[in-house]
């Protein structure tokens, strides 16, 4: 374990490095800190973007969940996400950087001018981002325990300060650099693992043949109900456009091109990662070790089987670097919505640049400090948790934020109501208040939906003033 | 349609064949079907995955030219 414990602390020490080091130019200026100055190039925006969203799910987890329940079931969850990419590409990637402010709440709360949006918005993301974070933190202490033999306690409470240190200080910068390298590390680890194992069977379908063969489960959806994974198809396709994380990275891009060509590129690099993982290593991990308890194992019980000690340490710093380029990411976002989007919205022009970034700071240690509170004894269920947070907000924020950009009669009164409606339905349906046998974020975008149309036909209609400034966005 | 703000004609297009794309994808039929130890389905969400990036790129790119 020693090559391990080496490399994951040369991975840490090279974070806060990084992040001391941004903390120079960013700590002064609020450009610098949310959005990098907005001068981040397409390549380098594109790989943090992926890294971004590349959690430890998208690594262990896929490949766990692809074992367990089978390849067609595990790529609906994925491929939910990829089709956000698209959507977020054609309908807010262009318009949001043209825009030129740091959060999805500025938007809302400039197109929908009313204290409902200003501050529900913000409160929304930290609820569903603090515990996104704490399944992350939770996942960072399970694998540090099982990988290199560090005690959960003390692998979260590491990880957090790491975390925290580079985040609050480095800003924005910080973990667009660090992500570009962990994205980077993410995927030359699993297409390289992917390749070699192609290269000794010969081909893709041949290795799917042997695995399925000998496991034919591994192939089949038809024991599970499509509103299992439909719903998880449904939250990531309409996350990934107004997901805050994303969301603040497209407006870290240096023009509207490149934020669309990053989402783009981001896309292409996520996807064949994904597919790589699932159709290269999981029917090899099958056909070796058909009968593993923890299925979340297989990607490194393969790594420990087929590849030398070197190679193994390297993917055990890439499984870390999913989890901390993804934490990492929600941390920034959360201590936007609290120091930005809440305590910025309050203090107004009252506070000076010097008392922002203190607040900004300590945002960060705060919301840090919390989701390391909760993930020192996490409940059970919290990764299960954070799907249904990260469905919070699609099912609140989609409609009126895609309304808000393309429906001119989209108005104040639609869509504080559609962002209300969603977000109540949404957690009604998740509490079993009401069944109606349909995925809760299907049921909570339909009664979003209507809430913007009702909202728009008893509503005053939009002032052309607004209308102009929205118009100003598609150019 | 003059409600909307205009789209750009072929991104449109790709949106709504995506979007189709996927609601094909989740027709019940292709859960029992397999081709190559995979259900179609499967087949049809490996093919989601790589059209998805590759024709919004190219609908950007074709795009960019224009302009």
């Amino acid at each position: 374990m020693l090559v391990e414990r080496v490399l994951v602390v040369l991975d840490l020490a090279g974070c806060v490095g990084i992040g001391i080091f941004a903390s120079r130019k960013v700590l002064g200026s609020r450009d610098e800190y949310w959005v990098a100055g907005r001068r981040i190039g397409t390549t380098v925006n594109a790989m943090a973007i992926m890294a971004s969203l590349a959690s430890g799910g998208s690594i262990i987890g896929v490949m766990g969940l692809a074992y367990s329940q089978g390849i067609p079931a595990t790529l609906a969850l994925f491929a939910g996400a990829v089709l956000g990419f698209p959507l977020a590409s054609l309908l807010v990637a262009r318009q949001l950087r043209n825009f030129g402010k740091y959060t999805i709440t500025d938007f809302l709360a400039f197109r929908y001018p009313h204290g409902v949006v200003r501050y529900l918005v913000p409160s929304l993301i930290v609820v569903a981002f603090t515990i996104y974070i704490v399944a992350q933190l939770k996942a960072a202490g399970i694998t540090a325990q099982a990988l290199l033999g560090v005690p959960y306690d003390a692998a979260i409470i590491l990880a957090t300060l790491v975390f925290i240190v580079y985040v609050s200080f480095g800003g924005m910068v910080a973990i667009t650099w660090t992500d570009m390298i962990q994205g980077a590390l993410m995927l030359i680890v699993v297409l390289g693992a992917g390749l070699a194992m192609v290269w000794r069977v010969g081909s893709p379908l041949e290795l799917m043949r042997q695995a399925t063969e000998v496991a034919p489960e591994l192939g089949q959806v038809t024991h599970q109900p499509v509103a299992s994974y439909l719903g998880y198809f449904v939250i990531w396709a309409t996350a990934i456009p107004v997901i805050p994380h994303i969301v603040m990275r497209v407006s870290t891009a240096k023009d509207a091109k490149s934020a669309r060509l990053s989402l783009n590129l981001a896309m292409l690099a996520y996807s064949v990662m994904i597919l790589v993982a699932v159709l290269a290593v999981v029917p090899v991990g099958k056909l070796h070790f058909p009968g593993l308890e923890d299925a979340d194992l297989v990607f490194l019980k393969v790594m420990e089987s087929e590849f030398p000690t070197l190679i193994r340490g390297v993917a055990v710093a890439a499984v870390l670097a999913a989890v901390m380029s993804t934490t990492d990411a929600l941390l920034l976002a959360c201590s936007s919505a609290i120091a930005h989007d809440i305590l910025g919205g309050l203090l107004g022009d009252r506070a000076s640049e010097k008392t922002m970034a203190v607040i900004r700071v300590g945002a960060a240690w705060v919301v840090g400090l919390l989701a390391l509170y909760w993930a020192l004894s996490p409940p059970d269920l919290i990764s299960r948790f954070y799907t249904a947070g990260i469905g919070l907000l699609s099912a609140s924020l989609f409609v009126p934020t895609i309304a808000g950009l393309w429906w001119k009669r989209a108005n104040l009164a639609g869509g504080t109501a559609s962002l209300v409606v969603g977000a109540a339905t949404y957690i009604l349906a998740q509490l079993r208040i009401f069944d109606l046998g349909v995925a809760p974020v299907v049921i909570a975008l339909v009664a979003s939906a209507t809430a913007m149309l009702a909202g728009a036909h008893f509503g005053r209609r939009e002032s052309p003033t607004m209308l102009e400034a929205i118009a100003a966005l598609h150019e | 349609m003059k409600e909307f703000f205009a789209m750009r004609r072929a991104e449109a297009a790709a949106l709504l064949f995506l979007v189709a794309f996927s609601a094909f994808s989740f027709l019940p039929v292709w859960r029992d079907i397999e081709i190559g130890g995979i259900a179609v389905f499967g087949w049809l969400m490996v093919a989601l995955m790589l059209i998805s990036p590759v024709l919004t790129l190219l609908v950007f790119l074709r795009g960019e030219r224009r302009e």
